[in-house]
């Protein structure tokens, strides 16, 4: 659902429930099927996106999150039970995506496949309630978002991705990072800086495949 | 950095969107956006980019993950049969280039006892992993 904030309010965005429960995690690591189950399932909604964010091509995407899946299941043994598994599966992702952009010598990205906000395919009828136009408005700026995103260095679209996609803390990308929060904050706002003035000149002028479609 | 002279720094608007400034800070930017348009302007953009990405859903995609984590057990048992196994293996070899006129009663138990019970735990380690299979296997009402 899309979050109406007022811009006078300090803004807050809900975070997802996202956490694995540390029960689940000991019975994974006890080899129970069921838990080992759920974990997967768990680690791959998560290594997906995350790595799709990062690299911006869906069959890289697939085969970095599903590496990073292998290999956390490979060192589930070693893994402190009593921490969040999810900062250690993104550390697992993010140097796996480093690896294969260190390869990549052309970056190129395939558009976003936007999904409803239950999840559900965007060509289905969509819900009555919902204000047509503001929602195909919304759609546009993600998809122009996600593709000026792409444009970004990779210093500055990692930070943008854990911050406005991941939706983590300062400290918890500030841990991932290894750079204190005021660097956080500094290099996080010459980001998002950098990628709106990128939306900015894209607006400015629609680029063959916005023209083609219009 | 902007057109306006704000007397704080400038990522200041990213901190103050994301709400991590000590009050006083919080407090000085809301009271300079009141004055600045600039400034009023940049988080305005700013927020409704971030409101764009975190409501941007991603199609999910089915991962496999092919090497099937072993119970403990099975894995403490399969490690120890064949290193049991392996030295069973290196004794035959060793007392074939060997070949003693007289081995010692116990040495032969030890390399007998090395070959049998290296093959049980071995065999007990498939056992624990098809037992758990069996248990916890979705398929088992369907029929090949």
């Amino acid at each position: 659902m899309a979050e109406t904030v007022d811009a006078t309010d300090e803004p807050a965005f809900p975070r997802g429930a996202r956490d694995l429960d540390g029960g689940v995690l000991r019975s994974a690591q006890a080899g129970e099927a069921g838990a080992l189950d759920e974990l997967g399932r768990h680690a791959s909604r998560i290594a997906f996106p995350f790595a799709l964010q990062l690299l911006g091509q869906r069959d890289l995407a697939r085969d970095v999150a599903q590496d990073s899946l292998v290999r956390l299941f490979a060192s589930l043994e070693s893994f402190d039970s009593r921490r969040p598994v999810e900062p250690w599966l993104r550390r697992i992702v993010r140097n796996r995506a480093i690896d294969v952009l260190r390869r990549l010598k052309v970056r190129r990205h395939e558009p976003l496949e936007l999904v409803g906000p239950d999840g559900s395919d965007e060509r289905q009828v969509p819900d009555p309630r919902v204000d047509v136009a503001a929602e195909v408005q919304r759609r546009e700026r993600q998809r122009i978002l996600y593709d000026c995103l792409q444009v970004l260095s990779d210093e500055h679209r990692e930070i943008v991705v854990l911050r406005d996609y991941q939706d983590l803390s300062y400290e918890e990308i500030g841990d991932l990072l290894g750079i204190p929060k005021g660097t956080v904050m500094s290099r996080l706002h010459r980001a998002r800086k950098a990628l709106q003035s990128e939306v900015e000149r894209r607006l400015a002028s629609p680029g063959p495949e916005e023209e083609v479609s219009r | 950095m902007n057109d306006c002279d704000c007397r704080f720094p400038e990522e200041y608007l990213s901190g103050y969107l994301d709400g991590v400034l000590t009050q006083e800070d919080m407090q000085r930017v809301r009271l300079r956006l009141e004055d600045c348009e600039v400034c009023a302007a940049e988080l305005e953009a700013l927020r409704r980019n971030r409101e764009a990405t975190m409501s941007t859903k991603f199609k999910a995609e089915d991962l496999q993950w092919d090497e099937t984590p072993r119970a403990p057990w099975s894995r403490w048992s399969r490690n120890l049969g064949l290193t049991m196994l392996f030295l069973y293996l290196v004794s035959m070899l060793a007392l074939a280039v060997w070949q003693p006129e007289e081995l010692p009663d116990v040495a032969g138990r030890v390399v007998g006892g090395l070959g049998v019970f290296g093959t049980l735990f071995v065999f007990a380690s498939v056992l624990i992993d098809r037992l758990v299979v069996a248990k916890t296997d979705r398929y088992r009402g369907v029929k090949k």
